[in-house]
């Protein structure tokens, strides 16, 4: 193609690679990517946040925050939502708490009794969403809200618990992997699901149906995916990462009171809308995981520099608007078609 | 044209949106660091020797009179009191015939102290029921979540009780000015409310039982560390009683000039919280010593499991509002370890907030609105009474105790017009 007579060849040459990074930033998040580095870069400097104890740290908190957001992305790429986030994850904490002090019963049951019930409830959820075509964020405010209440029944309204050596270890920054590689547990687990939900979502055919449902439900239905399937199993994998999570904040916390769950509710939403994934799709978990790791060290820098909770506050608000309005407004799936 | 026009209009929008909440945002945080923090009173006392604790004494508000009226020994209790000292109308209140209706209402449960309180509430009523003081079952609300807890909910349950026909409520408050309305009706009612816990200052009927569990903790670390860094671990701003916790603490640091405050992180009154923010803090500072730490409630346990994360030595951490898990960990590294705490149980709170109740209800005339109990403060040398040997730090038990060890009844008889609880209760 000739160019215009007139036009200089710099401005086509900048628009080229203008329009080569705009294209690989719809595939690849490389703006979450510059901006954590930015941020870490600023943090290692001013704070003294460069040594490998601080990294331990960051990403062991991350890693936190990251799980807690795996079963949010996933419904967020489904054109979903789950507020039953923290609930989950305290009523998880507690049942294995309670379940060992009060009734004795061995670990791995109660473990296996949280997250079933986290599946189960998740599971209903999305069912309830799908067939009656309600709003999530209804449907799971109130089975967060069931599941606290059955837990407050059982236990008596008691909300405290202690946490077992091991998980307290497991859930350490200064832990290693396997007690030898020098990488926290809890960082290899995430590490190992950041790599599961990257094959999940783009080589395996039930990631695609997630994708097709999110991007436009109706013509998921018309090329015969099941959609209210695809739904169902969404939320309870949410439930089921919910209840895992609550664990390991339990861990590492060494406690359980009623506040464990709170932060992470915030947490996962934040991480995956900064991350850059949109309601509906495009997006995945790669990019949660960026936006975990950005919030982390923003709240690193934030309170290694003694900011109160209300610039904190605003610092995030300031952030999610920066966040989408610089990569929030890409057109979803189902309109680029 | 127009859409090169239009684009830049949506440019111009967003760089004015933006602009706008930098703008404001700037404003905000300027006035938040500028303006006073709303202090309820102002330490008195001009030379507060390094590791005594502050004092309001000669600086309370006693408008009506009736502070300047009680014995000296009464009066002494007040020292760390930050608030006034009002008149009650329960003075002349002639009393109930027992049986009475109890209510119990509470925030949500986040602590040992909290579930082993509302415990004990339940086996005193049961006893008070079996001396013919009370009927019934016990009335209970407690939130279920501090995700859903609203201080709404608290006054709709306070209305709801009075309308059941309860004669009386032992209250939690999630937060004090919200409940004000409700109270006074229930108290215009002839329905008294007592709580703990926090101090609700606007209201007539209301009656505040209160202990400063945390500024003679503080004055005990800041004496012992006499000098080097300290880090300050916060509750939940905005809140009145941390602020009045954090006054305290202040003032009993910078009685202590070797003493530097060198960074503050917000706890929020949970151990996994201060878990997080301090091994966050510890991260960024790696080459700042931290002396000493002052925190201003229940968060001990959580600032340990911070330091040993860190691979820190563990300093002296101001132990106010202690726990099971936290003292039994002390204990156990009592030959290396040394701090200073304020202890008393959810089942002491319980034993003599029931019994100041039941003494309303009975009409033994209380004195005086506000009511301040001053805690016992734990040292490595009476460590071994409070604390329980061989519990993980995580242990959500409570520190040991008499069951009348918080405000016994010799206390509360100088409060009363007619000492003694009913039917020797």
């Amino acid at each position: 193609m000739s160019a215009i007579p007139g036009q200089p060849a710099a401005a086509t040459g900048a628009t080229r690679i203008w329009r080569r990074l705009v294209a690989l930033q719809a595939r690849f998040p490389i703006l979450q990517a510059v901006l954590l580095i930015a941020v870490y870069l600023y943090a290692a400097t001013s704070l003294s946040l460069s040594s490998w104890h601080s990294i331990r740290e960051i990403l062991t908190l991350a890693a936190l925050a990251g799980l807690a957001a795996t079963g949010q992305t996933l419904l967020i790429l489904m054109g979903g939502f789950d507020l039953s986030v923290s609930n989950f994850i305290l009523a998880s904490a507690l049942t294995v708490s309670v379940l060992r002090d009060q009734w004795g019963v061995s670990y791995e049951v109660a473990i296996l009794v949280a997250v079933v019930a986290g599946g189960l409830f998740g599971a209903l959820a999305g069912q309830i969403c799908h067939r009656f075509e309600i709003q999530p964020l209804i449907v799971t405010l109130a089975m967060g809200g069931i599941a606290i209440g059955l837990v407050q029944v059982e236990t008596g309204g008691t909300f405290a618990g202690s946490s077992p050596p091991w998980l307290i270890r497991l859930a350490s920054p200064q832990s290693d992997t396997f007690g030898v590689i020098g990488i926290p547990p809890l960082v290899s687990i995430w590490a190992v699901v950041a790599v599961l939900m990257a094959v999940f979502l783009h080589r395996t055919a039930a990631g695609r149906r997630v994708m097709a449902t999110g991007a436009n439900p109706r013509a998921a239905e018309y090329s015969l995916i099941r959609t209210r399937r695809v739904w169902t199993l969404a939320f309870a994998f949410s439930g089921v990462v919910s209840a895992l999570v609550g664990l390991l904040v339990a861990g590492s916390a060494a406690s359980v009171d009623s506040t464990v769950g709170d932060p992470y509710l915030f947490q996962s939403v934040v991480a995956v809308i900064v991350g850059g994934t949109v309601f509906g799709g495009p997006g995945d978990y790669s990019r949660t995981a960026l936006g975990a790791l950005f919030l982390t060290v923003v709240n690193f820098v934030l309170v290694g520099k003694g900011a109160t909770p209300g610039d904190q506050n605003m610092i995030y608000g300031v952030a999610i608007l920066v966040a989408v309005a610089l990569y929030g407004r890409e057109r979803r799936l189902r309109d680029r078609i | 044209m127009r859409e090169s026009g239009s684009r830049s209009r949506h440019v111009r929008a967003w760089i004015a949106a933006v602009g706008l909440l930098g703008v404001v945002a700037a404003i905000a945080v300027a006035t938040a660091t500028s303006s006073a923090s709303a202090s309820p009173a102002k330490a008195a006392r001009a030379t507060q020797a390094c590791g005594q604790d502050v004092s309001y004494i000669n600086k309370i508000k006693d408008p009506d009179g009736v502070f300047k009226k009680l014995p000296a020994n009464i009066q002494a209790r007040y020292g760390p009191w930050p608030y006034s000292v009002r008149a009650t109308p329960w003075e002349a209140f002639k009393g109930k015939k027992p049986p009475w209706k109890i209510g119990l209402i509470t925030f949500p449960v986040g602590s040992p102290w909290l579930a082993d309180l509302i415990k004990q509430v339940g086996v005193e009523f049961d006893k008070a029921k079996a001396k013919g003081l009370t009927s019934g079952s016990l009335v209970k609300y407690i939130q279920a979540s501090y995700a859903t807890a609203t201080p709404e909910q608290q006054a709709a349950a306070v209305q709801q009780m009075v309308r059941q026909g309860v004669d009386g409520i032992l209250l939690l408050p999630l937060a004090g000015p919200p409940l004000v309305p409700a109270i006074d009706a229930a108290g215009k009612a002839g329905v008294p409310v007592v709580i703990t816990d926090n101090v609700i200052d606007g209201s007539k009927y209301v009656v505040n039982v209160w202990s400063q569990n945390n500024s003679p903790a503080a004055a005990g670390v800041a004496g012992l560390v006499k000098k080097g860094n300290i880090l300050f671990v916060r509750g939940i701003a905005g809140n009145p009683v941390e602020q009045a916790f954090q006054d305290a603490a202040v003032a009993d640091v910078k009685a202590c000039p070797g003493l530097k405050i060198v960074g503050t992180v917000w706890g929020k009154w949970t151990n996994a919280t201060a878990t997080a923010e301090v091994a966050k803090w510890l991260a960024a500072h790696p080459d700042v010593k931290v002396d000493g730490v002052i925190q201003n409630g229940i968060m001990m346990a959580g600032i340990i499991q911070a330091f040993l994360q860190a691979g820190r030595p563990v300093p002296p951490i101001s132990g106010g509002g202690c726990q099971g898990g936290e003292l039994s960990w002390w204990l156990a590294h009592k030959s290396t370890y040394k701090s200073v705490a304020t202890c008393f149980n959810g089942f002491q709170t319980a034993w003599s907030e029931f019994r100041i109740l039941l003494r309303i209800l009975n009409g033994n005339g209380l004195k005086v609105r506000d009511i301040h109990v001053p805690v016992p403060v734990v040292t490595n040398s009476n460590l071994s009474v409070f604390a329980t040997p061989g519990k993980p730090l995580s242990w959500p038990g409570e520190p040991r105790g008499p069951i009348s060890g918080w405000a016994p009844n010799s206390f509360l008889d100088g409060y009363f017009n007619k000492p003694g609880n009913p039917k020797g209760f």
